[in-house]
């Protein structure tokens, strides 16, 4: 079930007011029930899998607290983590391996073939597999008490919110939310419904309408100039944003009907002033995952400069190959990572100066962003030859703009994407200005109406499914 | 008590901004109404609305981008002397032609009509941009009621929203009125300008077709179309103007040969130029790989008026399937 699909504006308004009517000893049970029918209305058999990995985690949870020797410990972690991660790597790496296994094979011209074949990837394997898998090695790491109630445990893996494209949650900020019971709270709720506006604006108002326009340059990249594939870059930078980000803004808001806190995944990571901030800013759960599991356990900072160097790469280039199976996500993470090594290097060559900051600063954000679109293109290209002919076609021809669907079309994304950043501007600059999220009850509640009908008006209603439901 | 009051404060304002949505919507159903009154709508909703409410031409031409940018509507006149109009709808495809001839016959009457076709057209998975129809939701278009009912199905309630309805039309008036786009200026026919790059031939040498099967709804549709030309007595063309893309497969891929076996069970014209060589070694008279520049468009409405002629000419005589003459 998508979060713009009509079956959803039904199912979620029925799951809100059910769950206020229950009496608190029911909820979790109804929420729990709710969750996978909203995962199984995709594919009702990989409702099996959800449960595997969430019996897995819990048993091993629940085995690893209760033993004292470490050994035994270590062997229950070893098995949770091989178990879930071969899932994922059979539905998300098999074919890619398998490819690239029989590529290799061809070359070397051994007349043997790697057996493989596509499988469809179960939709939020890997949100959901990270999420269990932080829960386990927090328990191993004593940092969480087991959970040993298991009908609160699978709801916090399954919780439908933040199932399918996370933030991928962590077991010590979202497991005491199941353990006490909410009362309804007003504020919380139009919050709730305000955050998901926005979200829905990010989400029909930007990202799917510029998403005609990037698979018509990038699908079609020979076809097309330079300035055509440039503007291209633009929009599928906020087209990623957009989707990614007003996803993660609705299941927000959708949990904050519920009363239930998520944690925000992205914080205006297109002012950031250098890779760092952005990497603070974008995909914030994903990115402390990274630091906590992968980054901090191979060393991190703590270490000589050339060791760091080499954690930083390696774990980007971990990141870039969670986002899918191809070597285009490998490249678009080793290049951030790369980005990272500089921006390290840098300052600890040159300490950044505090005069005239803003100015500088302003440069810098401009700056990072131009890095950032320019790494998106290998993140959206199919090859990565397809990405080097984009990014030479973008230096050396420019020609008359492709105008897609035509100007107003064009105008009016650029519009959107005006009205995105000035919101990004103002909170960036702590200006007290508000409309949806006023505390004048009258200012919010035009504010709100104008936004829906702006939606309404102006929207793309395409039902594109979002880009991070792939990975 | 306090409880109370917060929720039904959290009703209030759920109540009221519902309220002010249905205000807002009512306004701007008000104000696109009294727009309307004195102006037509902008862009392509003003080539439907001439299709539905003005168009008397003796051909029409409908089709989608590939239409827009081939046919020159004056040359056709010209040499033909009988008027005509292009009627091509970028991003349409069959469901939305078929839509426009249903209500365009239940009007008047063409001597002619041309529906342009790409080789792909009868195996393309979409249905094209139907919500450009929206606007004519309920306003005594049954063929659009029905085929807007058939798509959207369900969210069709969105459709009894005007702000839904008139999407981005307040947008395209407001940008009409600073910089006048008049689609229907040049009898629909709409150039596009030669690209500073053309295309590189090479390219496209290995280009493969992927369809292994027709898309029962456009094949449907096609069938619909044909019935309905014979029942009024319109004469039906097909035509496939020239790509920039070189097919292999002889240049006969699955989904062409299908489209010319559908014209000749059902007997209906069809002017093939999809691999016209003078075009493939032309990539100047190109604007992308399927749309013709102003310059392609001139020599192949020059084409079209030939090969009409010839099958004019031998209409009791000829084979219904009429290669491109200029190849």
């Amino acid at each position: 079930m998508l979060f713009n699909s009509l079956a959803f504006l039904a199912f979620f308004p029925v799951v809100c007011l059910l769950y206020w009517l229950l009496p608190p000893k029911y909820r979790n049970g109804f929420l729990l029930l709710s969750s996978y029918y909203f995962y199984m209305s995709w594919k009702p058999v990989y409702g099996l899998l959800i449960l595997f990995s969430t019996l897995v985690t819990w048993l091993s949870g629940i085995y690893i607290g209760q033993q004292r020797e470490r050994r035994r410990k270590k062997a229950a972690l070893t098995l949770a983590l091989a178990s879930n991660f071969s899932l994922l790597f059979f539905f998300k790496y098999w074919g890619f391996f398998g490819e690239s296994v029989n590529y290799l094979l061809d070359r070397w011209n051994l007349r043997i073939q790697f057996p493989f074949s596509s499988i469809l990837l179960p939709i939020g394997i890997s949100f959901y597999t990270f999420q269990t898998v932080a829960y386990v090695i927090d328990v191993y790491r004593k940092e969480i008490e087991p959970e040993r109630n298991f009908l609160t445990y699978a709801l916090f893996v399954s919780f439908f919110p933040q199932l399918v494209a996370g933030p991928i949650e962590r077991a010590k900020n979202l497991l005491p939310q199941f353990r006490y019971s909410h009362s309804f709270d007003d504020g919380q709720f139009l919050e709730g419904i305000r955050t998901m506006a926005w979200g829905y604006f990010m989400k029909l108002c930007i990202a799917d309408r510029v998403a005609p326009y990037v698979d018509a340059v990038f699908d079609n990249y020979r076809m097309h100039n330079g300035t055509s594939l440039l503007l291209g870059a633009f929009f599928f930078t906020f087209q990623i944003f957009c989707d990614f980000g007003g996803y993660s803004l609705i299941a927000l808001g959708t949990a904050q009907c519920l009363r239930f806190r998520l944690t925000s995944n992205f914080e205006r990571p297109y002012l950031s002033s250098n890779v760092q901030i952005f990497w603070r800013r974008w995909h914030r759960s994903l990115s402390s995952w990274f630091m906590d599991y992968v980054y901090i356990p191979l060393g991190g900072n703590r270490c000589n400069l050339p060791r760091h160097l080499l954690n930083l790469l390696l774990t980007f280039a971990i990141s870039g190959l969670w986002h899918g199976a191809n070597w285009t996500f490998l490249v678009w993470g080793i290049l951030h990572g790369i980005f990272m090594m500089l921006s390290v290097l840098m300052h600890k060559l040159w300490p950044p100066a505090q005069s005239n900051a803003s100015l500088r600063r302003a440069a810098n954000i401009v700056f990072t962003f131009v890095l950032v679109l320019f790494s998106w293109i290998f993140f959206r290209a199919s090859h990565i030859a397809t990405a080097w002919i984009i990014l030479k076609k973008i230096f050396t021809e420019q020609g008359a703009l492709y105008k897609g669907q035509g100007l107003p079309e064009l105008l009016l994304a650029f519009l959107c994407i005006g009205l995105l950043m000035f919101k990004e501007i103002k909170e960036e600059a702590g200006m007290n200005i508000h409309f949806i999220h006023s505390k004048n009850t009258i200012v919010s509640t035009i504010s709100l109406s104008l936004l829906i009908a702006f939606i309404l008006l102006f929207a793309e209603f395409s039902g594109n499914a979002f880009i991070y439901f792939q990975f | 008590m306090q409880k109370t009051i917060q929720k039904h404060k959290a009703f209030r304002v759920l109540i009221s901004v519902i309220a002010l949505l249905a205000l807002i919507d009512a306004g701007s159903s008000l104000l696109v109404n009294a727009y309307l009154r004195r102006h037509s709508l902008p862009g392509e909703y003003q080539k439907i609305e001439y299709l539905m409410k003005d168009a008397k031409e003796e051909m029409v031409i409908i089709g989608s981008s590939v239409a827009i940018s081939s046919y020159i509507p004056q040359i056709i006149e010209d040499s033909l002397h009988i008027s005509c109009f292009n009627g091509g709808c970028s991003s349409q495809y069959l469901p939305f032609f078929q839509c426009m001839i249903e209500n365009l016959l239940r009007r008047y009457t063409p001597r002619y009509l041309v529906l342009v076709m790409r080789s792909e057209e009868l195996a393309v998975d979409e249905l094209g941009r139907l919500n450009l129809l929206s606007p004519f939701y309920r306003k005594g278009y049954p063929s659009i009621d029905h085929l807007l009912d058939k798509t959207y199905g369900k969210r069709n309630i969105f459709l009894y929203s005007n702000l839904y309805r008139y999407n981005t039309i307040g947008w395209r008036i407001l940008l009409s009125s600073i910089r006048p786009s008049d689609e229907i200026g040049q009898k629909g026919f709409v150039p596009h300008n030669k690209p500073k790059f053309p295309p590189v031939l090479n390219d496209w040498s290995n280009y493969t077709s992927h369809y292994r099967q027709l898309n029962p709804i456009h094949e449907e549709c096609f069938r619909k179309i044909v019935e309905l030309c014979r029942q009024t007595g319109v004469e039906l063309i097909v035509t496939i103007p020239p790509v920039y893309k070189k097919h292999t497969d002889h240049g006969r891929p699955f989904e062409l040969l299908a489209l010319e076996y559908l014209c000749r069970e059902l007997t209906v014209p069809l002017f093939n130029d999809n691999q016209s060589p003078f075009f493939l070694s032309r990539p100047d008279l190109f604007y992308d790989d399927r749309h013709l520049n102003y310059g392609g468009a001139e020599i192949y409405t020059w084409m079209f008026v030939e090969e009409f002629r010839q099958w004019k000419e031998g209409q009791e005589s000829r084979s219904t399937v009429i290669p491109g003459s200029m190849k």
